[in-house]
């Protein structure tokens, strides 16, 4: 497997030097037959679907998907739907490539479990499409390769269609899957909200644009409205004088605006 | 405390001129040294920075 990955590459690099990082991982080039004929009867076989880079496994050809887009923003997963020989891609391979650099010596090892397997003859596309379907995931054509989808869709929206699912989502909103997408900014940009037909909230005081995960604003107090109430009953005072109410309207407005009346003063 | 004070003068001295609360002032000052919030030593660099305010609205 390191062998005909290393193999791979140097082709790459020869032809395409300045091109974008390819990998193509089918069912012959891991020596797994003991598994594989457990699992015959289904539509397709996966021995290790998992993530090549944080080597987390899946339960699910999708959940893959959905994770590489969500946590891997640098790289985009892909079926090949046509066999290709400048790139010994054939139909069903699943490919990962990486969109900004080349650095995909990082992510190989010697060992061959890490890769994400998919097996290659039983595989069809349409089945792939169907389990793509019924996730409510939509793909669409690559531009730079006629031959190959690449499945695009908003966050939010998958993330609802994985709701619904069940066990098969499951494996994507993991803890710490879930941290990696919190701290991803501007994950869902304003040409998703809007294309995708939703209604768009934005954050009152950074003005971003809210997601589910989002934090809820509700938290944030207004405070001129609190202020106003305390200078109402200031005025209430009879036994005051003018100055004095002006004084405590002034620190309180200061102490209020600066959060100040979180400490013991 | 002291930086409190300090950024409230920054913020609000002006306006404790204009409105002649200096008094009022001084006396919330004393009344944060007897409840120990602040002691004399800051006390004093509030009273001098105030003095700096008011010295430079008045002129």
């Amino acid at each position: 497997m390191f062998q005909y990955i290393n193999n791979f590459v140097q082709q790459r690099n020869k032809s395409h030097s300045n091109s974008e990082c390819l990998i193509c991982i089918n069912r012959h080039t891991i020596k797994c037959a003991n598994a594989l004929e457990e699992n015959e009867d289904k539509d397709f076989y996966v021995d290790f679907l998992g993530c090549i880079l944080c080597k987390e496994e899946f339960k699910s050809f999708i959940s893959l998907f959905v994770h590489i887009k969500i946590n891997h923003e640098d790289f985009k997963c892909f079926i090949a739907q046509a066999n290709n020989s400048d790139t010994r891609m054939k139909e069903g391979h699943l490919i990962i490539y990486r969109v900004k650099s080349h650095k995909h010596i990082s992510f190989i090892t010697n060992d061959d479990k890490n890769f994400c397997v998919v097996k290659d003859k039983e595989i069809e596309i349409k089945t792939i499409y169907k389990y793509l379907a019924d996730a409510d995931i939509h793909y669409m054509q690559n531009d730079k390769d006629s031959n190959s989808s690449i499945v695009t869709n908003s966050i939010s929206k998958v993330r609802n269609s994985f709701a619904s699912k069940g066990n098969t989502g499951n494996n994507i909103f993991n803890a710490k899957g879930l941290n990696l997408c919190q701290t991803t900014k501007n994950y869902k940009t304003y040409e998703d909200a809007t294309n995708s037909g939703e209604r768009i909230f934005f954050h009152s005081v950074t003005g971003e644009i809210l997601n589910e995960s989002s934090e809820d604003s509700d938290y944030e107090i207004d405070d001129e409205d609190n202020i106003k109430k305390e200078e109402k009953n200031i005025d209430q005072y009879t036994d005051i004088c003018e100055k004095d109410k002006e004084f405590f309207k002034l620190w309180n407005r200061y102490i209020q605006t600066n959060r100040y009346h979180n400490y013991h003063l | 405390m002291e930086t409190i004070l300090k950024d409230f003068l920054n913020t609000s001295g002006k306006e404790i001129i204009q409105k002649d609360l200096h008094e009022n002032f001084m006396l919330h000052l004393i009344c944060l040294y007897d409840y120990q919030q602040i002691n004399k030593d800051v006390m004093a660099r509030i009273v001098m920075k105030f003095d700096e305010i008011r010295n430079k609205y008045n002129n």
